[in-house]
């Protein structure tokens, strides 16, 4: 991690954070860092101990994480909603240590928690002495997996110096793609303006007053964004780039979010918690086509199946067998179509519904319902059904309320003009509730009966 | 409140009518008590039938204030499927609803 603190003293004058208020420079992030050096020491956190962090990103939750790497910690970062309760991630990962920080993420908590686990790949990991770095998988489709990587091998991905961008670090604390966008910016001296919430109003208003370039989101909020209008009352002028991942992309709203931004760059992005973020490229046609890679990564197309072999790959799960071949290939279970060099993304064969034995990808017909007047999200997912195996369940919210039969006539009649007829909705819910985790992540789930 | 024979048939009808709005005019489903709904005789196939069902269930739900499956193990199990015609299908709920109440 050493050569990440000599690059922010190259630039000690230069913003690093705007955080509730309060400018932080790359000379003052080095005296933190160093201040929490000296706090780690003095309350004996030994090198391969693991400690828990919950908060939401701060200057001070960055500087704890990377004392703690320079310390060869393990750093498990949660945040306080985070779709993994506490106690599942706390029977995974054990822990020696719990900071936890207050709410607004300047002042720190930590006390000695021992929780042990006896587990074999943490213990061969911490002989390397390198620091680690544990997350979770989100765990919509069973338990959620415990996910180590060895935090040196993450950071170094952002060794080579890119352009300095004024970004929100949008994806949470908790979350590989957080992670990500954190060392991203901060490793090119860029600078990371945080929000309190995620809602619409409050990122519209940090880019608004904190002249944001780079906002790295998902499909679900630019949703959101575009069907709620909200950004029409903002001035939105700074920003140069969206990239959004973690789920499939809606082509209907990336054509509505193209038009409304016409001067911005949108960037798909591709990654995995345990392979990392691929560099990307999106075909500038403003199609879903997008050409991924990058130095470290390999692709590779088995049965319509992606398949990644990475550098920057985990160490492995905590809690589950490892899923890298012999060779190191890693099955991403997404399908995808492939045209030359560029791939287009369908979606995860674990989404897949099936309807009397026919494949159904639930965005496919997300898209067409997205496209309906009054619609302003939807979730489509499986349910199972003693005629057919399963059935499409489309949970839809509305703009003004509507007569759910007559809602579900229009949704079948547009489904079955675009797509085979097996793919119409045989059920149509009116959700009041939001369809979205706090991963920002559509919950596609029937509910449990 | 158990609904009465004559709202249950009504029910149905407006799930074959919701049918009818999205099929052309030489497929319509006619409403009548003796249309078949499953089978050789019906102009139904099984995914528009799973439509139909799932229509009369979120009704007669909304209707008995609680949740009714038409294609549990019980409906299933029949000795004459409550698929067989939209009389049937009537009688069917018409009983399931009466044991709930």
């Amino acid at each position: 991690m050493e050569w990440l603190l000599e690059r922010f003293a190259t630039l000690p004058e230069s913003p690093a954070f705007t955080h509730e208020g309060r400018n932080v420079s790359y000379g003052e992030v080095i005296t933190k860092v160093d201040a929490f050096g000296t706090e780690i020491r003095a309350r004996c956190i030994q090198p391969g101990e693991s400690v828990l962090i919950l908060g939401d990103y701060s200057p001070e939750v960055v500087c704890l994480i990377l004392a703690l790497a320079q310390n060869r910690n393990v750093i498990i970062p949660l945040s306080r909603d985070s779709v993994i309760e506490l106690d599942t991630a706390l029977a995974v990962s054990g822990c020696d240590w719990f900071a936890e920080f207050e709410v607004g993420d300047i002042q720190v908590n930590i006390v000695e928690r021992r929780i042990p686990t006896d587990n074999a790949l943490l213990a061969d990991f911490l002989k390397t002495g390198a620091p680690g770095l544990v997350l979770f998988s989100s765990g919509s489709t069973g338990k959620p997996k415990g996910i180590l990587h060895d935090f040196n091998r993450v950071a170094d991905k952002f060794r080579k110096v890119r352009q300095a961008v004024t970004a929100i670090p949008f994806l949470m604390l908790d979350h590989f793609g957080g992670i990500n966008t954190i060392l991203a910016i901060t490793s090119s001296l860029g600078h990371v303006v945080t929000v309190r919430n995620r809602s619409a109003a409050s990122i519209c208003e940090a880019i608004q007053n904190f002249k944001v370039q780079l906002l790295p989101t998902t499909p679900s909020f630019l949703t959101m964004l575009i069907t709620s209008r909200l950004h029409e009352n903002y001035d939105l002028g700074s920003l140069k780039r969206i990239t959004y991942g973690t789920e499939v992309m809606p082509q209907t709203t990336l054509d509505r979010i193209r038009q409304a931004f016409p001067s911005v760059e949108f960037q798909q992005t591709y990654g995995l918690s345990e392979v990392g973020v691929l560099r990307s490229q999106s075909r500038p046609d403003g199609s879903l086509w997008v050409r991924i890679g990058g130095e470290g990564f390999q692709t590779k197309v088995l049965d319509d199946i992606l398949w990644i072999k990475s550098d920057y790959a985990m160490v492995g799960y905590l809690n589950a067998p490892s899923e890298f071949d012999a060779e190191g290939w890693f099955n991403t279970q997404d399908r995808v179509e492939v045209d030359g060099d560029y791939f287009r993304i369908l979606g995860r064969i674990t989404d897949l519904i099936n309807v009397g034995g026919q494949k159904v990808y639930p965005t496919e017909i997300e898209d067409v319902i997205l496209s309906l007047d009054n619609v302003l999200d939807v979730a489509v997912f499986g349910e199972r059904h003693p005629l057919l195996g399963q059935i499409v369940v489309a949970k839809v919210s509305l703009a003004e309320p509507e007569d759910v039969g007559a809602l579900k006539v229009r949704i079948r009649k547009a489904c079955m003009a675009a797509l085979a007829p097996y793919k119409a909705p045989s059920k149509v819910v009116i959700s009041s509730e939001t369809l979205y985790s706090s991963r920002q992540k559509k919950i596609r789930q029937a509910p449990k009966s | 409140m158990v609904p009465s024979q004559e709202a249950i048939l009504a029910i149905i009808f407006q799930a074959l009518t919701n049918l009818n709005l999205e099929r052309d005019a030489s497929s319509q489903v006619p409403l009548d008590v003796d249309t078949a709904l499953f089978g050789g005789a019906s102009a139904l196939d099984s995914l528009a039938l799973v439509s139909v069902i799932s229509d009369v269930e979120m009704a007669v739900s909304d209707a008995v204030g609680e949740p009714i499956s038409l294609t549990d193990d019980q409906a299933l199990s029949q000795q004459v499927s409550p698929f067989t015609s939209v009389r049937t299908l009537c009688a069917y709920v018409l009983q399931l609803t009466h044991e709930r109440a």
